[in-house]
């Protein structure tokens, strides 16, 4: 039987529900971690406002926040691997409520020189 | 890759540059496959590029007709083009991969129009 | 700032680049209309033009420096296929114009000389452009067109010898209005801040620096090339604007065609060198500006679909890159050949580009800022605080063009 597969560029920007069904963001960007040669993923990272890695209108204006340094947090939440349901990769859901979820960190990404 | 190593795919990964075994561009990581597994990570099995991918990034009618046309003159007939994640040599400001360009459908186009332009004087 | 005799030898190419790539048909149609309806009251509009090109440009050289991406690639990367796509659409129509503009500029050169129509030339035009791009490598495209270009510095010759009265010069350099014919003169204020801040020349100028090979140590370079290139292309335009203003104001002349301006400087240096000098500078401008053009083009597509790249490569490696500005050009030289007026295309396409701007430089501002590419030489807050300046002058030029253009265009 064929193993179910999920494209990460489809899953990008779609919104993720909680297990109540309240709207917890969009999501942004999907974390891996390198274990025994394979790559496997570890959290899903959900924007409250938008795709704030990519560009939409929605999420500018605390996006050029950040950029100008203004100290704006940027806002959403870590979902576990463990938490995340995708048997329909077009509605993404969360199996716990917001309440449980962490809120999202606010480290740059690894720089990598050329 | 090294044990432990954290890897952002949204933001490290997609829609990076590919570059083949000896460093030339073969187009861009389009698309990532993940396997989903019933109590074990969702594991990335694959990079998928080129028209048939991007295509379906792009909703609305212009993605369709470039669906369409990647069917019908694309160098994999319909098929996203996948590599397998275990080629992957590297994930740097490019990502680069053990494979051949010339051996792959990425440059299915690259040679067709490059056997037209060597017709051209001066090429 | 100590220079090696090889980083002196490539900021004097760099800026001799700046110099054929800067003033182009835009620049010299704008300034020309400029000085000749409102004098010398749009000179401030011109440095502050310049001013806002230096920044944008070195920003553009240092990114591809340090990170060894071009931006259009880097555009993709960080903000998704999807926004690449909606933007890349809005400017390669812009591009196209604009290179349809440059072959007429060309066109028009050769009927100012030969006194056979642009219509006939539109094409021949597009077919040097073509061998140019074809045969050539990105280093004797720069070097050659670059040292073409110095021909330009006709128009600031010509400006001196007029004698232009110093004072009114002066005033002409602090921002004021237009008078009685306002909606007119902030047309034509947009329409040059259009002309000078065009997308194509920050695309192909950070393309250049990858293809040149430039590396963190070019930091300092880039700085200076922007600083003395673009400067230097903008004295060459306010000559252009000097010699319309004592020509063709006093007599009341209206800018509307080329040949006006080709007898105004027969008129500034008494005799036929005049003219044959401005035919000259026109070609040479719009040939340096053609090749930049069509060769953006191609990197849009090239870079952001992950081509092999590259004007260096033979054609028959970068058979997709070079097809595409074929086609381009092919596209280019058909609004020529069917007729349209050069300056009107060159003047509406400037516009285009005033409204499309501002999509351009936003994301510019992002990847100004990304730590990923530039690590400790990303943006400070002043380059910042001037690029958000810019992206609400964008706006404003965006919102006011098309009804200016209707009003008093």
């Amino acid at each position: 039987m064929k193993a179910r597969e999920a494209n990460v560029e489809l899953l990008l920007g779609r919104v993720v529900h909680d297990a109540a069904g309240r709207r917890l963001g969009r999501l942004e960007e999907i974390r891996a971690t390198a274990h025994g040669g394979e790559l496997l993923v570890s959290q899903y990272l959900v924007g409250r406002f938008g795709v704030a890695a990519r560009l939409t209108t929605v999420s500018l204006l605390p996006r050029v926040a950040q950029l100008l340094r203004l100290g704006t947090r940027r806002s959403g939440y870590l979902i576990p691997w463990t938490w995340m349901d995708l048997s329909d990769p077009e509605h993404p859901r969360c199996t716990h409520p917001l309440e449980d979820l962490p809120g999202i960190d606010d480290e740059e990404p690894p720089y990598r020189p050329k | 890759m090294e044990e432990g190593c954290r890897v952002d795919l949204v933001g490290e990964v997609l829609d990076q540059r590919l570059l083949d075994f000896i460093g030339r561009s073969m187009g861009c990581v389009d698309g990532l496959v993940l396997e989903l597994r019933d109590g074990e990570p969702p594991r990335v099995t694959h990079i998928e590029t080129g028209g048939v991918t991007l295509a379906r990034r792009l909703r609305g009618p212009l993605g369709r007709w470039l669906a369409a046309a990647a069917r019908r003159w694309g160098g994999t007939h319909g098929e996203p083009f996948r590599i397998p994640w275990s080629r992957v040599r590297q994930i740097g400001i490019d990502v680069e991969v053990e494979l051949d360009a010339d051996a792959t459908p990425a440059w299915h186009w690259e040679h067709r129009l490059g056997r037209i332009v060597a017709r051209i004087p001066g090429s | 700032m100590k220079l090696s005799p090889r980083q002196l030898v490539e900021v004097a190419l760099g800026v001799l680049t700046s110099v054929g790539g800067y003033l182009d048909v835009g620049a010299v149609a704008t300034s020309a209309q400029a000085g000749a309806e409102f004098g010398f009251r749009h000179l401030w509009v011109l440095w502050l033009g310049t001013l806002v090109v230096v920044f944008l440009v070195e920003m553009a050289g240092r990114f591809a420096a340090v990170s060894g991406h071009p931006l259009r690639a880097a555009m993709r990367e960080r903000l998704g296929f999807n926004f690449f796509v909606a933007t890349s659409t809005a400017e390669l129509v812009v591009g196209v114009l604009v290179l349809a503009s440059e072959i007429g500029g060309i066109a028009l050169a050769l009927q100012l000389v030969t006194g056979v129509s642009y219509r006939w030339w539109a094409l021949p035009a597009g077919l040097l452009v073509w061998a140019l791009l074809w045969n050539g490598t990105f280093g004797v495209l720069e070097k050659g067109v670059a040292l073409l270009g110095l021909v330009t510095l006709g128009f600031v010759f010509a400006a001196v010898r007029l004698h232009p009265p110093l004072g009114e010069v002066a005033r002409g350099l602090i921002p004021g209005g237009g008078g009685h014919d306002a909606a007119h003169y902030w047309f034509i204020a947009v329409a040059i801040l259009g002309a000078l801040i065009s997308p194509y020349l920050f695309w192909f100028y950070s393309s250049g620096a990858v293809e040149d090979g430039w590396g963190e140590d070019h930091v300092s370079t880039n700085r200076m090339v922007a600083v003395v290139g673009m400067g230097f292309g903008s004295v060459v335009a306010a000559g252009v604007l000097i010699v319309a203003a004592m020509v063709f104001l006093p007599r009341s002349i209206v800018v509307d065609d080329y040949a006006q301006v080709a007898l105004g400087l027969t008129t500034a240096l008494e005799g036929s060198r005049g003219f044959y000098l401005f035919a000259a500078s026109l070609g040479i401008a719009c040939l340096g500006a053609a090749l930049e053009a069509a060769l953006a083009i191609a990197y849009v597509f090239a870079q952001g679909l992950g081509w092999n790249w590259g004007e260096s490569l033979r054609p028959r490696r970068a058979a997709r890159f070079t097809l595409t500005y074929t086609a381009a050009l092919l596209v280019a030289v058909v609004p020529m050949t069917l007729g349209v007026d050069p300056l009107a295309l060159t003047v509406f396409s400037m516009a285009l580009t005033a409204v499309v701007l501002p999509i351009t430089i936003f994301p510019f501002l992002m990847l100004m800022n990304d730590e990923r590419y530039l690590g400790r030489h990303r943006n400070g807050k002043l380059s910042n605080a001037v690029v958000i300046g810019v992206i609400a002058l964008a706006f404003v030029l965006a919102l006011v063009t098309i009804p200016l253009q209707l009003a008093g265009g």
